[in-house]
């Protein structure tokens, strides 16, 4: 099976909401060593305000679902992961225009632009220690996983891997971006936070479509 | 350590509520906002450009400043714990503002600030609402003293700013003169942090308000006196004023420090200017940041010739309204 229904799409984000406000504390202290310790927090706020969105509610279609996400992330968020995870959902959106039930390579082509977009607000590339790591490399290992004729399972499990290897090569970096800059080669040696959140989510959709 | 005894998960938005209530004829909530994080100075004047402020869950002194002083911000907007304000509260501030002259969007030169300001002048551009974006990167010691100004990150230079730009507005100031005056304004404003390591008698310079560490430090005179000398000469060096300009500071209170220390502190540092720059405008108070260290803000201007004439009167934060 290559597509996946609005409902399925609905189930993984609630799924994500979880792992992401568990993570809270692992986030926060993983912020509090290379920046100002907000990521577990911001992050905790936007998925929970995602959850009583999501909760009780039907989306008529993917487009729908992921647009109202996104724009409830960048409402309650704040902070830089606010426009960034709100620019993940909300940047690829044309890519799920009319697309029910949506296939993998709808799916590829919606990361892969929103993708594109958090570049572009961001001004971030790779190696700059930041959540960008995480997903670029995510975005490659689903393109060529879609290409490859995946079924949906295998497509998000690459994206996990792909986001897991991008997070866990932050590690040796120094930060060039943000805040976490200013504490210089103190961030050697440690994950960047966003990083390692973008692979959660990526981890549970993931998990939830295995 | 400061700490807050509200709930840290509404703090922003508690704070909102209980300016407005308690201040009903100076500021206001946003009705029906959607995270009750803006503040809006009342009477709206929606016929001039406004000036909204943003800064993160420790900006609360900008509403502060809103109700302690006639000419600050229109609107401040405020994070949460620790984070940027959502582009979303800044734009409803706008929207509620109702301005077809325009908003100046003032903040700190930080990712999350300018992320969020930038997608709030989007979305104002959507409504057809006239934006411009003024990140201030005063603290001249934020990133390596080497690198470009546009690196730096802000600290308090911006009171300046609001304070030249709100009386401007007043005065009928387009949108595009007050842009051209503000980023001249900013451009001749340097901030640094001074901070006193108690236990090892230790003077810095340039610590973070996030605890990143300092970029000078100095063991050779653990003395108030010796910190504002130091801060007075690093702040003038970095911003060479000129033969016709003003120089103007700004001294910061942190919670941590008190005001006997505020006081000889500035009084030391305008001595200091004696018989060098001399320092023409001192506005010792509390402006704000939590700070989890002892010591100072200081933030200098170089005001230009032309621009004196509004920071004649001054104000602090002080919060002292009978």
């Amino acid at each position: 099976m290559n597509t996946m229904t609005t409902a399925q799409l609905q189930a993984a984000l609630l799924h994500t909401c979880d792992v992401i406000i568990d993570a809270e504390g692992m986030l926060t202290n993983l912020d509090t060593i290379i920046g100002d310790g907000d990521h577990g927090i911001g992050m905790k706020t936007g998925f929970s305000a995602l959850q009583t969105l999501l909760q009780g509610r039907q989306f008529e279609d993917a487009y729908t679902l992921m647009k109202e996400s996104g724009m409830m992330l960048l409402k309650v968020m704040g902070g830089t992961s606010g426009v960034i995870f709100g620019t993940l959902f909300i940047g690829g959106l044309s890519a799920l225009k009319d697309k029910d039930p949506v296939t993998v390579q709808d799916f590829a082509e919606y990361i892969d632009l929103g993708t594109q977009a958090i570049a572009r607000r961001g001004k971030v590339s790779r190696g700059d220690k930041t959540m960008y790591d995480a997903l670029s490399s995510a975005r490659d290992a689903m393109l060529e996983s879609a290409q490859a004729g995946d079924d949906v399972s295998a497509f998000f499990l690459a994206g996990a891997d792909g986001a897991r290897v991008g997070a866990e090569a932050t590690k040796p970096m120094q930060s060039r971006m943000g805040r976490s800059k200013n504490f210089r080669d103190r961030t050697v040696g440690h994950p960047d936070s966003g990083a390692v959140s973008t692979s959660l989510i990526f981890k549970a959709f993931a998990d939830y479509f295995a | 350590m400061v700490t807050n005894l509200c709930n840290s998960d509404t703090i922003s938005s508690d704070f909102t509520s209980a300016m407005a209530a308690i201040h009903p004829d100076r500021v206001a909530a946003v009705p029906g906002s959607f995270n009750n994080r803006a503040l809006i100075r009342i009477p709206v004047e929606s016929d001039r450009v406004n000036l909204i402020v943003s800064a993160g869950g420790a900006g609360a002194p900008f509403p502060d400043s809103m109700v302690t002083c006639q000419a600050m911000a229109d609107a401040s907007v405020v994070g949460g714990k620790y984070a940027a304000p959502s582009a979303y509260d800044i734009y409803e501030a706008a929207k509620y503002i109702g301005s077809d002259k325009g908003y100046l969007l003032i903040y700190n030169n930080f990712m999350g600030d300018c992320l969020n300001n930038d997608m709030a002048a989007e979305l104002m551009g959507i409504e057809g609402m006239k934006s411009s974006l003024i990140p201030y990167n005063d603290d001249c010691l934020s990133v390596d003293p080497k690198a470009p100004r546009e690196e730096r990150t802000g600290l308090l230079g911006q009171h300046f700013g609001i304070r030249i730009a709100a009386l401007m507005a007043r005065e009928g100031a387009d949108l595009e003169t007050l842009t051209d005056v503000i980023g001249r304004v900013r451009a001749r404003t340097a901030s640094l942090n001074v901070s006193f390591d108690t236990e090892k008698k230790l003077v810095e310079l340039g610590r973070g308000i996030s605890g990143e560490p300092a970029r000078f430090v100095s063991d050779e005179d653990f003395s108030l006196e010796h910190a504002a000398r130091w801060a007075y000469d690093y702040l003038v060096e970095d911003l060479a004023p000129k033969d016709d300009e003003t120089l103007c500071v700004l001294v910061n209170r942190p919670f941590m420090a008190n005001y006997e220390d505020l006081y000889i502190f500035s009084h030391a540092l305008l001595k200091h200017a004696t018989g060098r720059i001399p320092v023409r405008r001192m506005t010792p108070g509390h402006f704000g940041r939590h700070y989890y260290y002892y010591g100072f803000g200081v933030s200098m201007l170089s005001c230009p010739k032309d621009l004196v004439g509004y920071l004649k009167e001054q104000y602090a934060t002080t919060s002292y309204i009978f």
